[in-house]
């Protein structure tokens, strides 16, 4: 037992030294001290027999290295970046090359995930099935083994896979009066017996066979896949309920009558009453390409006009953030409802068109300066365009509208315009993409199963509807149970993105040790590489604990 | 009162119930479940029908190409690679010992926790593991080999550039009493038919089928390029100034006609012109007289592709004449190279096959020959019993079943060199595979490379299982110890099985302490270099944990420690570990630890892949372990202070027993995690099962097999974690009752 100077008697006599040594803070205090030399005399043994080594080999750790020539090849860079560019310089490419990564597949993943989280609850049993099986394989089989099989695949696709949409879009007018025509009966149908969800079934059976076709191409076997389809619907829509079965008859009409339609086309067309309906021009340029090549999108170019447009979307958006900000304001006040999204976005897209009448009321040049016989001549605009030699530069100059649509074209081997995507980020991409998700979808589905059905009941006796009750009532108090491990997974990602040196995507960590083994460089390289990958986290899980506090004060 | 019930007159009561009618069809049973969970709203029907067509389009395209085109020999070959990777072979009793011993433990631990085991799980192990033992079998005696393809004859096959001689003498393995045939392949000797054979083709015979393949793929192309060219005049003629054609196009397409095109015999050409005068000839009189041609639609039709056949691609059958010579064929032993019986002839007039019948197991020669040697004439012979093989090191096995020779066995030899035989790296499977040929060609191999090890663990987990239920029946009920005897031995058990890991897979070496003389028992040490595929995996899956985990408890207790410094220095480590990928610790490893000591840098890659799996999941541990501390409530801490215990003890006997055991299911977890980042040692040059993948996909004879590698791995993956994930789950289900027990 410790004895501390109680009586006036002792205070006169000074404490030993063992006194203190039986004191339990100064113990305490000791045993850190003893603690804190250990670890630094060991630390310090490791460190200084690494120096020396180090040493031995010429190799000791400095940034000097950084400025010097690389010479890495790195599959995706910016325009800037070559292979004499320094070490530093390769570096930061690889820096960007991982954030490019992670960001993007933190969006898509969460998109996924919630997906997939809400279907694993679906009432379907199917979907229920098929999101489970995609849950349980994909979270039991490693990242790495997954992302080289994307990469295999995606290497290994034909050279011509989807061109999108494969007919190119010489066609797609000879349905659109079809469409007219059905949507038109189906909406007065639904007019007549009050089901209002008629048309939409009919608008999503129209938007989905559009995209098979764009992706089959429009040929007599996808026309008949989308009969046998539609037959296959009616046949079910027979036991069904009559409401369900309405909507679903209005779906399957569309392919029924699409295959009737053309049929009477091609007919008259074998009777040479008009020309082919399914002929089409080879030059149509598809506007999404993806290949063994990767993916290639149409890109957005801004003419010079695109600056004063530019101006007047501005405008627009700083009025729809006025709006919703105000209306917001208004509805916590008064609790009268203002449907401030459509406001919003009416704002932007009333100063986008504005903005798009005045801007390309200005004339554009009629003639332009072209090369004769290497000499300077004023060309007219018309002809050249009827020729077809018009330079993307040229049309950019030429165009009326703030931006063009640049379809990508491939006039020998590399594609001049849209953007390209590689193979090599789509696989990373889709890896920890897909991966995750399954995770987070499992984590979404618990979320929501927290939440007490006493409160979905509770919304339903207040008589909110389906969408109410999931965003006012579930989703925020889901959400409190949903971020702390989503943020986790978040990390994970993050961390899970320096994998992409097995797919051959330059990342930090492909860099990174193609920097160490060529300069030798490890100890400075390792303090890097830790220093990105650290702050990468520390940056999430701030974000996500900015995000999680937010929440926690909104729903006290 | 009586009058009061009397009822009135016009009122009539039925007394008997109405008759019971059925619920509506499509309330009750299957159709209502199928209602209900599949069609329940519009939404729901779109869902399940695009849900549907995406399952079935999945599958069917998954299921046809398992069936059709994945090489499967691939796994079958390298099975030992992928599980042990080049394992010492005289050291390869340990792992089968230690197999058995892991089965054993799951049959003890089966018995001890699994009160009973229901009648759907039997049915459902049966369903599963029946298969492997009766399928090759049943296979065997239904299924017949397919055939191999072999061409006879003295003038050589032409395919593009390609030129083969047919051989004369080819090396196979034959087993006793074994019937080898031949007769001429069923084919008309046509190109469609050439084009169609599926089988095991030789060298040669494959350049016959090629040829055939590229003139029908010729006559495709110019057929498709006429048509295109075709459309396109039709839209200028009709005053179209773009047509359907780029000029770029229209030019390119008009080289590649002239390069399909091919310089006909006299003979064709005079049949070419008598087309074309015919068809100028109709096509004059239809334009001069209206309706009155002279020949029909039909006969037009016929015509046009006769030209087209006459004009692109020349007919490989009108080069030789296949089939139409009578061939002899002699077998010879492989040592003496003695003639088995007489020499066989084979004639193109009648159908009987020629059969051998094959003395004993080992190496043969068959020699094909044409009977009249001056004849420029080709045979397509079909051969049953003869198969390609292929050459593993000394090891030389068949395709179609893995039948091996024994090693000492050379390849025969004549005058000195020694004989060709069909080696698998050219004479794969060709054209379409059938469900028989899969089954038989590449499942039944696989099942008996795997069978007798499937069924030694099984044996042992069932006998344990039998023996430990008995035991715990007989002998131990009733006394003290009672049922916790079986628990403690199955804890027991899977205790030492690390430790017996240990030493089966790496060695305990010749001399215990370097004293005592152990040689005899055969646990010399193994080389960690040649430790790879599963084995790696699981070595460094399991001391990445075990060794971890002391460490995991101190960091954990470090960081809920009262001292400052112990506890910043905790979660320094914690954090600084959990920030980093895995895989920049592995390569940090690799690289710094020879830097540290010259004496480290013996150390050897898989086990400084260990130490730093140890270093990471130390980290991860510890923060189990943390949760599991904060998760008892404060009385127990507080309960052991009332008794007089001093922290250490509170600690040790209070505290961490309850913690461990709340996170027995995190730690499976991290274990399954852990297992499946051991695929990350791919990356830093280790051979575990992915870098295996790429190995055989480097091996000569299984170019471009990555899929069928990586599915087999995937597959080990998934159902291994699945397994563990499963059991834990269910460990977390039943609460710390069953966690108790441990």
């Amino acid at each position: 037992m410790v004895q501390y100077p109680k009586t006036k008697k002792d205070k006169g006599r000074p404490r030993s030294f063992f006194d203190y040594l039986s004191d339990g803070r100064v113990l305490q205090a000791l045993a850190q001290i003893v603690f804190i030399i250990l670890v630094v005399v060991a630390l310090s043994l490791v460190w200084s027999s690494i120096l020396n080594s180090l040493t031995e080999k010429n190799l000791l750790p400095t940034f000097g290295f950084l400025s010097t020539r690389s010479g890495i090849p790195i599959t995706e860079t910016p325009d800037w970046y070559s292979t004499d560019s320094s070490y530093g310089q390769a570096f930061l490419v690889g820096v960007i090359n991982t954030l490019r990564a992670v960001t993007v597949g933190l969006v898509g993943t969460t998109i996924i995930g919630v997906l997939f989280g809400i279907l694993l609850l679906s009432g379907n049993w199917l979907v229920r099935t098929i999101a489970r099986a995609y849950v349980e394989i994909l979270r039991n089989t490693p990242l790495l083994v997954q992302l080289v099989f994307w990469y295999a695949l995606l290497l290994s696709l034909p050279a011509s896979f989807i061109n999108f949409p494969a007919e190119g879009i010489a066609n797609i007018p000879y349905r659109i009066p079809i469409y007219l025509i059905l949507f038109a009966i189906i909406w007065l149908i639904s007019r007549s017996q009050a089901l209002p969800r008629m048309p939409v079934a009919a608008m999503v059976s129209i938007i989905g066979m559009e995209i098979v076709f764009a992706i089959l191409g429009f040929d007599v076997a996808s026309s008949t896949l989308a009969l046998v389809v539609g037959l296959i619907v009616v046949v079910i829509a027979v036991f069904l309920p009559t409401r369900t079965r309405n909507i679903l008859q209005s779906a399957a009409i569309i392919p029924i009558t699409q295959f009737v339609a053309h049929a009477g086309l091609y007919i008259l067309f074998e009777m040479d009453l008009i020309s082919d309906p399914l002929a089409h021009r080879s030059e149509v340029f598809p506007a999404i390409i993806f290949n063994n090549r990767g993916l290639v999108f149409p890109e957005l170019l801004g003419t010079p006009r695109f600056d004063s447009w530019s101006a007047f979307l501005a405008v627009g958006f700083a009025l729809a953030i006025i709006i919703w900000m105000y209306s917001g304001h208004v509805t916590e006040t008064t609790g009268k409802p203002i449907r401030r999204g459509l406001y919003s976005i009416l704002s932007i897209v009333g100063f986008g068109l504005i903005g798009l009448m005045i801007v390309s009321a200005e004339l554009p040049p009629t003639t332009i300066p072209q090369s004769v016989d290497g000499q300077i001549q004023y060309v007219e605009v018309e002809k050249l365009r009827e020729e077809r030699a018009l330079t993307i530069g040229e049309e950019r100059e030429v165009s009326t509208a703030p931006f063009i649509v640049a379809l990508p074209n491939k006039p020998r081997f590399r594609y001049e315009t849209g953007i390209i995507v590689s193979p090599e980020y789509l696989a990373l991409l889709l890896g920890l993409i897909v991966y995750t998700s399954a995770t987070i979808a499992e984590v979404v589905r618990a979320g929501i199963q927290a939440v007490s059905y006493g409160q979905v009941e509770a919304a339903r006796a207040l008589g909110l509807s389906g969408n109410q009750t999931m965003s006012l009532i579930i989703l925020p108090q889901a959400l409190r149970v949903i971020i702390p491990p989503l943020t986790n997974q978040y990390l994970n990602l993050a961390k899970n993105s320096s994998l992409a040196t097995i797919v051959a995507f330059g990342d930090t960590y492909a860099v990174g040790v193609t920097m160490m083994n060529q300069s030798g460089q490890s100890i400075t390289g390792f303090a890097m590489l830790l220093l990105v990958y650290l702050s990468l986290s520390l940056i999430i899980s701030l974000i996500m604990n900015i995000i999680n506090s937010r929440f926690n004060l909104v729903t006290r | 009162m009586a009058k009061n019930n009397e009822l009135p007159e016009n009122v009539h009561i039925l007394h008997e119930e109405p008759a019971s009618r059925p619920p509506p069809l499509l309330e009750v049973g299957v159709l209502a479940w199928i209602r209900k969970n599949l069609f329940g709203s519009a939404l729901d029907v779109l869902l399940t029908v695009s849900g549907f067509f995406l399952i079935m389009t999945i599958l069917i395209s998954f299921v046809s190409w398992t069936i059709g085109d994945g090489n499967w020999n691939v796994i079958t070959v390298n099975f030992r690679q992928f599980m042990l990777g080049t394992f010492e072979r005289e050291y390869e009793w340990r792992t089968t010992l230690f197999a058995i011993y892991i089965a054993i433990t799951i049959g003890v631990s089966i018995a001890a926790w699994v009160r009973r085991i229901s009648r759907v799980t039997m049915i459902g192990l049966i369903i599963v593991f029946a298969p492997i033992f009766v399928l090759p079998t049943v296979i065997k005696s239904t299924i017949p080999l397919p055939s191999t393809y072999m061409a006879a004859g003295t003038i050589p096959i032409v395919s593009g550039t390609e030129s083969n001689l047919p051989q004369n003498q080819v090396a196979f393995l034959g087993k006793e009493n074994e019937q080898v045939a031949f007769r001429f392949a069923p084919i008309a000797a046509n190109d469609e038919d050439l084009a169609n054979l599926s089988g095991f083709a030789d060298v040669a015979s494959n350049t016959l089928r090629n040829s055939a393949l590229n003139r029908l793929n010729d006559i495709t192309n110019a057929q498709e390029i006429l048509t295109a060219i075709e459309q396109d005049a039709t839209l200028i003629d009709a005053g179209d100034s773009l047509g359907t054609l780029t000029q770029g196009q229209r030019e390119r397409f008009a080289t590649d006609l002239v390069d399909l095109k091919v310089t006909p015999t006299e003979e064709q050409e005079t049949r070419i012109l008598e087309i074309i005068d015919q068809l100028s000839a109709n096509a004059e009189v239809a334009t001069n007289s209206g309706s009155e041609a002279i020949l029909s639609a039909e006969e037009i039709e016929a015509l046009e592709a006769e030209l087209l056949t006459l004009e692109y691609g020349q007919p490989s059958h009108t080069f030789f004449n296949l089939n139409q010579e009578a061939v002899s064929f002699t077998i010879l032993d492989g040592e003496t190279l003695e003639p088995i019986g007489e020499s066989q002839v084979l004639h193109p007039e009648n159908d009987d096959a020629v059969q051998f019948t094959l003395p004993k197991t080992g190496w043969y020669v068959l020699q094909k020959t044409l009977v009249d040697e001056e004849a420029a004439s080709v045979a397509l012979i079909e051969v049953d019993n003869v198969s390609p093989i292929f050459q593993g090191g000394l090891v030389f096995r068949r395709t179609m079943d893995g039948f091996e020779v024994p090693r000492e066995l050379e390849v025969p030899r004549i005058d000195g060199s020694p004989v060709d035989f069909l080696v698998i790296i050219q004479n794969q499977y060709r054209g379409e595979r059938t469900v028989s040929a899969y089954l038989r060609v590449y499942v039944v191999p696989f099942l008996e490379t795997i069978d007798s090890g499937v069924f030694m663990m099984l044996t042992a987990a069932f006998l344990a299982f039998i023996v430990a239920r008995y035991l715990s029946k007989t002998i131990l009920v009733g006394g003290t110890i009672g049922r916790f005897a079986l628990v403690d031995i199955a804890g027991f058990m899977i205790i030492a099985a690390p430790i017996l890991l240990y030493v089966f897979v790496n060695g305990i070496g010749d001399k215990l302490f370097g004293l005592i003389d152990i040689s005899f028992l055969g646990l010399g040490f193994s080389d960690p270099l040649r430790w790879g595929g599963l084995l790696l995996a699981g070595m460094v899956t399991t001391y990445g944990i075990i060794v971890a985990f002391p460490l995991g408890i101190l960091l954990a207790l470090g960081r809920r420690s009262t001292l400052p410094a112990v506890k910043y220095i905790s979660t320094l480590y914690i954090e600084l570990i959990r920030g980093t990928p895995f895989i920049v610790v592995l390569f940090t490893m690799q690289v710094l630890i020879p830097f540290v000591h010259p004496s480290l840098a013996n150390i050897p890659n898989a086990w400084r892949a260990i130490i730093a799996t140890i270093f990471f999941s130390a980290a991860y541990l510890a923060e189990n372990v943390r949760g599991g501390l904060q998760s008892l409530p404060p009385g127990q801490e507080e309960a052991g202070k009332a008794v007089g215990l001093s922290g250490w003890q509170i600690t040790i006997f209070i505290t961490m027993p309850q913690a461990l055991r709340a996170v027995i299911p995190a730690l499976v977890g991290q274990f399954i995690g852990l297992f499946k980042d051991t695929s990350l040692l791919a990356i830093v040059g280790l051979i575990d099962m992915l870098r295996t993948v790429y190995v055989v996909d480097a091996q000569t004879e299984f170019k471009g097999t990555r899929f069928e590698s990586l599915v087999f791995i995937s597959i080990i993956y998934f159902v291994l974690s699945y397994v563990m994930s499963t059991i834990s789950r269910r460990i977390e289900e039943t609460g710390s009752g069953a966690a108790r027990r441990v």
